[in-house]
C-alpha cells in the first residue's frame, strides 16, 4: 500500500480513526507521517480530506511518550542484531544501545535526528581528523545553510524552490566530499 | 592557574567556560547498557591507552576509581565540576582522570564510555576546545572510537550525536535577573538553539542568578561554527548584563549599593550560614564588585569562596563527619576568612 500523503512510498504507519461512529483509516510512509509531525497540522489534513470534524490534538507525534494522541499507529518493531535493544526502548529511554542501533534503526532516524537535531549529516571534524582547514569549513558552512534554506522551502511548500536547492545542496555535496579526501590523502601523497 | 578561580576574558559576567567533548568505543555497548564485566574492561581499556605507559602522562593526570573514594570525595569533585553528579552517583568502575591544574578532566563509563571536558577561567571557549580536542584526538588514534561518516561521532542520547561536543558558560547574571528581564532573555536564547540550565547542570535551579549556556545542536554543524555561534550569542549578552547594571546603578544607587553593601556585611559577619544563603549573597557580593563598589575584594575572591563553600567542600576541609549545622558554622568561617582578608592585610 503507497502512503496516501506522497503517493510513492511504502506506507507503513496505519491510522485507524472513529468519529461519531464513523470508522476511517489513513495510511502514512514514515517520512510523510514523521516529517510534518512538527508543521505539519494533521488535523488540517484530515478536514481538507472532508467529513472529519475537527480533532482536539495536533500531529500524531504531538504526546511526550511516543504514544499517538489518538487512532491506534501500527509500527514494526526494529531489533538491534548487537546489543538486542529495539526501536520501542530506544522511544522509551532516548538512548541507544551501542552503536550498532544507529545502522539498525537507520531508515527511522532521519527524522528523529531533523527534529531533534535540525540536521542529519555530520559536518564536523572527523575520527582521527586533525582541525579541518579554512576552505572545507566554508564549503561546508555554505553546504549546511543551503540544507537549512531546502529544510524552509519544504515547510512552506515552495516545491520549484526545494528543487532547485536540492541540485545546488547535492553539487555541493560532491565538493564537499571531494575536499575531504583530498585533505585525507594531502597528508600522505606529499 | 585554577580556571574556577581565576580572573578571565570578560570575567565580570561569565565565571568559567568549558567544551565537552563524547566518545564510545565500537566494540562495547554504551555504558547503560553493559554488564559489570564490560563496563571494568571498558574501563581498563581507556585508561591504558589514555596513559600509554607515558610517565609524563602519569604525573600530569590524577586518575580515581569513583568506589574508592568516600561520598564527600565525590561530592566535592562534583562541586567542582570535575565530575556530573551523574557519575558519582553510578555503580561500580567509574572513573575520573583529573589533570593537576584540574583544568581537564575525563570521565569514563558515565552516559558515555568517555566524556572529555575542558575548561577556562571567564570568556575562553576557543582555548577549552583546543584542549579537550588534543585529548579526543590522542584518544581516537589508540582506541577503536564509535564513528560513522554520516553520524560522526556516535553517543548514547541522540542529542550528542555528531560532534559530540557542548561548549557552555557559566553566566552571572544578577542585573538582568534583578530587573525580571531575565525570563525573556532565557525563552530568546531557547528559541535560538541554546540551552539554559542552573548553575549545577540538568534538572538544577538558577541559585545566586548563575546560568549555563550551552549549545544544544551537535550534528550538522562544525565545532568551530558551534563555538563561533555561541560566542556570538554571549558577545551580545554580556553587553546587554552589563548595560542593565548600568541602568540600575543609575537609576537607583542607593537601593543597588544597599542590597551589595549589605551583602557584604553578613558576609563578612555571619557565624552561621547555609550553603543557598550564601550562594544568594555572594551573588550580590560579586556584582558589587563589578561595579567596583568593593575595591578590597576582586572576582577570583568571590570566585574562590563560591568553591569552598559547597556541603562537601566544607566537610573535607573539615577533614571529619559534620552535621548540617556544624557544616553552616564552618561554612560562615571559611567566607569570613576570605572575604575579610584583604582588608586586614591593608
Amino acid at each position: 500500500m503507497k502512503c496516501e500523503k506522497c503517493t510513492i512510498r511504502e506506507a507503513n504507519i496505519h491510522l485507524t480513526q472513529t468519529r461519531n461512529g464513523v470508522v476511517t483509516e489513513h495510511h502514512f510512509c514514515e517520512i510523510c507521517a514523521q516529517e510534518q509531525g512538527v508543521g505539519f497540522n494533521l488535523s488540517k489534513y484530515f478536514n481538507s480530506l472532508g467529513g472529519v470534524k475537527t480533532l482536539a490534538g495536533g500531529s500524531i507525534f504531538d504526546t511526550a511518550g511516543g504514544i499517538p494522541a489518538f487512532g491506534s499507529v501500527m509500527e514494526k518493531n526494529t531489533t538491534c542484531p548487537r546489543c538486542g535493544q529495539t526501536f520501542a526502548d530506544f522511544r522509551r529511554s532516548g538512548l541507544f544501545g551501542c552503536s550498532v542501533c544507529y545502522d539498525a534503526f537507520a531508515d527511522r532516524l532521519d527524522p528523529l535526528m531533523r527534529r531533534v537535531q535540525g540536521s542529519t549529516q555530520h559536518i564536523g571534524r572527523k575520527a582521527h581528523q586533525d582541525v579541518p582547514c579554512q576552505e572545507q569549513n566554508m564549503l561546508k558552512r555554505q553546504l549546511s545553510d543551503l540544507r537549512k534554506s531546502l529544510r524552509q522551502a519544504v515547510e512552506a511548500e515552495e516545491y520549484e524552490t526545494a528543487a532547485r536547492l536540492r541540485d545546488e545542496v547535492r553539487a555541493l555535496e560532491v565538493r564537499v566530499t571531494a575536499a575531504d579526501s583530498d585533505a585525507e590523502r594531502g597528508g600522505v601523497d606529499i | 592557574m585554577t580556571w574556577y578561580i581565576d580572573q578571565g576574558p570578560d570575567s565580570d559576567v561569565i565565571i568559567s567556560s568549558r567544551v565537552r567533548l563524547a566518545r564510545n568505543l565500537d566494540h562495547y555497548p554504551f555504558p547503560h547498557r553493559m554488564t559489570g564485566n564490560q563496563i571494568r574492561d571498558a574501563a581498563n581499556e581507556i585508561t591504558t591507552a589514555f596513559y600509554h605507559d607515558d610517565e609524563e602522562r602519569k604525573s600530569k593526570y590524577l586518575f580515581m576509581d569513583l568506589d574508592t573514594l568516600s561520598d564527600e570525595d565525590k561530592q566535592s569533585l562534583a562541586e567542582k565540576r570535575l565530575i556530573s553528579t551523574d557519575l558519582a552517583g553510578k555503580g561500580a568502575d567509574r572513573r575520573v582522570l583529573i589533570s593537576r591544574n584540574e583544568a581537564v578532566s575525563i570521565m569514563i563509563n558515565e552516559e558515555d564510555h568517555i566524556r572529555i571536558q575542558s575548561m577556562q577561567p571567564g570568556l575562553n571557549l576557543e582555548a577549552a576546545h583546543q584542549a579537550a580536542a588534543a585529548e579526543a584526538l590522542i584518544l581516537e588514534s589508540r582506541l577503536s572510537i564509535a564513528y560513522s561518516e554520516k553520524h560522526g561521532f556516535l553517543t548514547a542520547c541522540p542529542t550528542n550525536t555528531g560532534t559530540g561536543m557542548r561548549a557552555s558558560v557559566m553566566a552571572h547574571l544578577p542585573g538582568l535577573s534583578l530587573c525580571s528581564r531575565i525570563k525573556n532573555v532565557i525563552e530568546g536564547l531557547n528559541k535560538m538553539g541554546f540551552a539554559v540550565r542552573g548553575n549545577y547542570g540538568e534538572r538544577s535551579k538558577a541559585q545566586g542568578h548563575l546560568f549555563q549556556i550551552s549549545n544544544q545542536l551537535t550534528l550538522g554543524l562544525t565545532e568551530e561554527d558551534l563555538i563561533n555561534d555561541l560566542k556570538r550569542m554571549l558577545m551580545q549578552l554580556i553587553e546587554q548584563e552589563r548595560n542593565v547594571r548600568r541602568e540600575l546603578y543609575e537609576q537607583q544607587p542607593a537601593l543597588l549599593k544597599d542590597k551589595i553593601m549589605r551583602a557584604y556585611g553578613i558576609l563578612s559577619n555571619a557565624r552561621v550560614m547555609t550553603n543557598e544563603e550564601a550562594v544568594t549573597l555572594l551573588s550580590n557580593l560579586r556584582l558589587g564588585v563589578a561595579l567596583g563598589l568593593l575595591p578590597q575584594l576582586t572576582v577570583s575572591d568571590v570566585n574562590r569562596t563560591l568553591s569552598a563553600i559547597g556541603p562537601a567542600s566544607i566537610q573535607k576541609a573539615g577533614g571529619r563527619p559534620m552535621t548540617p549545622e556544624e557544616r553552616d558554622i564552618a561554612r560562615a568561617a571559611v567566607i569570613r576568612e576570605i572575604i575579610n582578608k584583604p582588608e586586614q592585610e591593608e
